[in-house]
């Protein structure tokens, strides 16, 4: 829990290096320590790493669409800054360090593992923003 | 609109088509923008094209056909603000009367908007880092070492930058900095290298990039996806090919 609100730091330092101003950059911290927490928390109920970056991701994405719509202003200005600690940088540089010991085994293990994590990354963005495109369509639809 | 005001439209499009681009926008954010502002002065049948490299827009008004191309050199620093800014611009013009010379001032300036201080950047490094060392469950050791080596990285990257010095390499130097470093503190017994190394890292990956690449190619600019990919992937390579060297470099001076 404790490690998953760190995330907020994490994001609010992307923010600033985004150069994104003031409240906008609490925002997206804030949707950024949501990932974290919900990432940790899907873990804790024993559920596999990728199904918990499914769920924190397409979350973030979420809030981050909310937030756009609320604020007027691109999604991409939250999204980006949220999503950045859940990139499975960890298993990445795991797969380089096996790789140069020479361990193939391990190294294609978590090869496999950042690639199966960064698809389902994906795959919780793109159901949001799909769903999101249709809600708006059939409420233009309707009037 | 006389011919002379038609070719400033044009220029001023494509103006701001590049301020989009180079701030990291997405495809489809950039075609749309153009297109907005285009019929926002009274253009018809506008047809805009956009990667992230070149840029198309023609529009007809008046019964004679405009074009403009713009090849885009290199991206700019991210900049978020930018994009909102020239977003909510090219709204506020589809909404309301705003004289052309006028819009273009107002892109000048968004243009020309200063970014957050360097001071500030290296503040940011400092906090991203600590932020990641405790989400990878880090210690306080940890978190000294990190954010000492995030600074320093951030400091060598804007100084390299500023130089233009090759991307590929410089990514390739900083990621190998940063594996050294770590090492060296797991050497004298003081932090976790596994812990270190991937929080200052995360400063290097391209978040952005990768996150773009995925949203165009779902949205079907399929040529601007696989640029973005492309870009994305050799970032990854870089800094793979950084730690790894540091790593079998480290391996035979210290023998860890």
């Amino acid at each position: 829990m404790f490690n998953g609100m760190m995330s907020f730091f994490a994001s609010l330092g992307f923010a600033i290096l985004f150069n994104i101003r003031k409240e906008k950059m609490i925002y997206a911290a804030f949707i950024g320590m949501i990932g974290g927490v919900l990432y940790y928390m899907v873990m804790n109920y024993g559920y596999s790493e990728v199904f918990a970056l499914f769920i924190s991701s397409a979350v973030v994405s979420l809030l981050s669409d909310i937030a756009a719509r609320v604020l007027k202003c691109p999604q991409t200005t939250f999204l980006i800054c949220a999503l950045i600690p859940l990139v499975p940088g960890g298993t990445m540089y795991y797969t380089v360090l096996r790789l140069v010991e020479g361990d193939n085994l391990m190294a294609l293990n978590y090869g496999l593992n950042t690639i199966f994590n960064a698809c389902s990354i994906v795959i919780g963005c793109i159901l949001v923003s799909g769903i999101m495109k249709a809600y708006s369509k059939i409420r233009k639809y309707l009037g | 609109m006389d011919k002379n005001n038609c070719n400033k439209l044009a220029k001023a499009v494509t103006k701001a088509g590049i301020i989009l681009m180079e701030s990291g926008a997405e495809t489809y954010r950039v075609e749309e923008t153009m297109e907005r502002i285009c019929l926002a002065y009274g253009a018809s049948v506008v047809d805009s094209y956009a990667t992230p490299t070149m840029l198309l827009i023609s529009f007809s008004l008046d019964d004679e056909l405009y074009h403009n191309i713009k090849r885009i050199k290199k991206i700019k620093g991210v900049d978020l603000t930018k994009i909102d800014k020239v977003n909510s611009l090219s709204r506020y013009v589809s909404n309301n009367a705003l004289e052309l010379d006028e819009f273009v001032n107002i892109l000048n300036e968004i243009d020309k908007e200063p970014k957050y201080s360097f001071k500030m950047n290296l503040f940011a490094a400092f906090i991203c880092t600590m932020g990641f060392v405790f989400f990878f469950k880090g210690n306080i050791n940890d978190m000294i070492v990190a954010c000492a080596i995030g600074v320093l990285v951030k400091f060598l990257s804007v100084i390299l930058d500023k130089i233009e010095f090759s991307p590929f390499f410089s990514n390739v130097f900083l990621s190998m900095l940063i594996t050294v470093c770590s090492i060296m503190s797991e050497y004298i017994h003081f932090a976790d290298k596994n812990i270190v190394n991937i929080s200052v890292i995360m400063l290097l990956v391209p978040g952005l990039a990768i996150t773009n690449a995925i949203r165009d190619t779902v949205n079907g600019d399929l040529i601007s996806g696989l640029t973005r990919t492309t870009e994305a992937i050799f970032v990854a390579i870089a800094l793979a090919l950084g730690s790894g060297l540091a790593f079998i470099i480290m391996g035979g001076v210290l023998g860890v």
